[in-house]
């Protein structure tokens, strides 16, 4: 304990430390806290309003003809924007690749693409609007009035797997992405559904909890690797490597309490947040005699969170140890950069199972929240860090040895 | 030896200093980056997010590491111990970077532009070097003022990743302005970091001054 409570002393007074709680702070200051002040979603909704915002909806007569809109504009400018890697590419189609292109957008509607294209423009001249922000189409209209479908859905979504391929993967067109195309006006039953989710299934606290721990996630995900890393330099900096390894305390006990220590300073800012709007939404149900869950904050920030800051310690831990070097930042800013991009397409917590960062980018949705994929998530990914932490601890053994003697950056030049 | 040919050894052997921490790992990095994030018929929005919201990373790898060298405290002392002013010497490395900052941020829009992107070329080569300096200026100054390298990296990192949604709360310093076509932020954050550049020089200069 009296090491666990010197080594937090160490990583705490140091300049990334610093750093690190101050950027923990304007994230969440930046990114959640504005959302946490929009209490719409906590407002019961009334019959009769004009608008209850949209949805996505899983109905083939909304997707169908707004997909196949897309797939003709692409097929115009003969070009289309994919994300395979989750980043931005622009792929430009082969005459072949045009043609069996075309030869779908036959099947589906039934006409040839350059008569559809033909009447897609006329219609789009029909419905052109003049607003403040210039000529756009009327937002009130549906490409439905436009494209017939030929086929059934379960076809279309062949058609459009193969439309994927082509493009090289990574598209608006593969099947797990079509629901992106199912825009629609939201009913008073849907909003009112909605609505007693987040109170009584969610009991308010929930659904803003998986919002912070998407926030959060980021934050911990870029800035935790630093602290780590600095904080497993020490030794070298200072010039105290050899003194320590002389020293009688066991590999495993000293690499273990800093970890540990490590986890605690850099999960404690995340936790300490948590109670602003734990307090903040819970004075709000209080006042308005609604359920409450006092606890969703910290649980989640634990469970969720809690991994994330696991690996990207372990992961610093692991490759300072065995290189003696800063390069275990560049690996987790690589791992958390692509960890984002690639789940740039699942932003409501679907589809979880292989993501360091889970995202859930909106309140609410919990019909959307995969939790049992989640659970699974975590605790392979708590059971990662720690195995990475044991090989940790076997290279510091080694190197204690002089087994190990593998230096990236020389010590006289660069600490 | 004459001040002009003293200058350009000097010269020399900034830009060899700088090879290995800064300049090599700055250009894998731009040569790099359009096979991750293609630069193909883009056009001006995502040509934007293209080059303030990855290529200009290239900024952090380029002027953090600039007092990388005399980072031991041994090397400190004796560098500070000779004739040549310190902080001299790091303004002018610092100085031999820029050109190829400039050059970087260049090369990729041009590249971008033989790749088919529509886009204004002089606004997004300013707006690119502008964002790519700011970052770096923000980690050389936070490197000279805590003298942590580890701390030099970070400080820039969270400000970028600040920057992703938090336009209205950073004002006019917000990095990512090309996407809305607005400069303004641009002269801001140029002013910046030319202060931060000044400053971390100077801060330099003043431990120096103090140790004496």
């Amino acid at each position: 304990m009296k090491l666990f409570v010197a080594e937090l002393k160490k990583l705490t007074r140091g300049i990334l430390y610093l750093i690190y709680f101050i950027a923990i702070i304007l994230f969440f200051m930046t990114q959640f806290y504005p959302e946490l002040q929009d209490s719409s979603l906590l407002i019961k909704p009334q019959p009769g309003v004009e608008s209850y915002g949209t949805t996505l909806v899983d109905d083939p007569n909304i997707i169908m003809p707004n997909a196949v809109e897309k797939l003709l504009l692409g097929y115009i400018q003969e070009n289309f924007a994919t994300y395979p890697l989750g980043f931005y590419k622009n792929v430009r189609v082969s005459e072949s690749e045009i043609a069996e292109l075309g030869e779908i957008i036959q099947r589906i509607t039934g006409e040839n693409p350059e008569a559809l294209i033909e009447k897609y423009i006329a219609w789009q001249s029909e419905h052109l609007i003049d607003t403040e922000y210039g000529t756009i189409l009327d937002p009130n209209t549906s490409p439905a009035e436009v494209f017939s479908n030929a086929i059934d859905y379960d076809s279309f979504k062949q058609e459009m797997q193969r439309v994927d391929d082509i493009l090289g993967g990574g598209s608006d067109f593969a099947p797990e992405q079509l629901l992106r195309f199912g825009k629609a006006p939201r009913s008073y039953d849907d909003a009112l559904a909605e609505y007693e989710t987040i109170i009584y299934e969610d009991k308010i606290s929930g659904a803003f909890a998986r919002l912070f721990c998407d926030y959060m996630g980021i934050a911990v995900g870029f800035f935790a690797v630093f602290v780590s890393v600095g904080f497993s330099l020490r030794d070298r900096r200072s010039r105290a490597e050899e003194v320590i390894f002389s020293r009688s305390i066991s590999s495993a006990k000293l690499v273990l309490m800093r970890y540990f220590a490590s986890l605690f300073a850099l999960m404690l800012p995340v936790l300490l947040l948590a109670l602003i709007p734990t307090i903040q939404l819970g004075v709000y149900a209080n006042a308005n005699g609604l359920p409450y869950n006092w606890f969703a904050f910290i649980a989640h920030a634990l469970y969720w969170i809690g991994p994330i800051v696991m690996v990207c310690c372990s992961v610093g831990f692991f490759f300072t140890i065995l290189t003696a070097s800063p390069i275990g930042i560049a690996v987790q800013l690589v791992w958390t950069v692509i960890n984002l991009f690639v789940g740039s397409n699942m932003l409501s917590g679907e589809k979880i199972t292989t993501q360091l960062i889970p995202r859930h980018n909106t309140v609410g949705s919990r019909e959307l929240m995969d939790y049992s994929g989640l659970f699974v998530n975590r605790i392979g990914y708590a059971i990662f860090a720690l195995l990475l932490v044991l090989i940790s601890i076997a290279i510091y053994e080694w190197r204690r040895r002089g087994k190990i003697n593998v230096k990236l950056i020389k010590a006289k030049k660069h600490d | 030896m004459s001040s002009l040919s003293r200058l350009k050894s000097m010269t020399k052997v900034q830009l060899r200093l700088m090879l290995l921490p800064a300049v090599l790992p700055a250009i894998v990095f731009a040569l790099l980056s359009p096979f991750v994030f293609s630069v193909k018929n883009l056009d001006s929005v995502s040509a934007s997010m293209a080059i303030e919201r990855f290529f200009s990373l290239f900024g952090i790898i380029l002027l953090t590491p600039v007092i990388l060298p005399e980072q031991s405290e041994n090397i400190h002392e004796l560098i500070c111990s000779k004739r040549a002013s310190y902080p001299k010497t790091i303004a002018l490395r610092y100085l031999v970077l820029l050109p190829l900052l400039i050059f970087l941020s260049t090369g990729i829009c041009v590249v971008m532009k033989l790749g088919g992107s529509d886009f204004p070329m002089l606004r997004f080569v300013f707006g690119g070097t502008v964002t790519a300096f700011s970052l770096g200026a923000l980690g050389f100054f936070a490197y000279c003022i805590s003298g942590n390298w580890i701390a030099g990296y970070l400080a820039p990192v969270c400000f970028f990743t600040l920057n992703m949604g938090s336009a209205k709360m950073l004002g006019n310093f917000y990095l990512f302005s090309l996407s809305y076509d607005s400069l303004m932020e641009k002269y801001w954050l140029l002013s910046a970091a030319v202060v931060l550049s000044i400053l971390g020089i100077l801060l330099l200069g003043a431990r120096i001054w103090k140790n004496k």
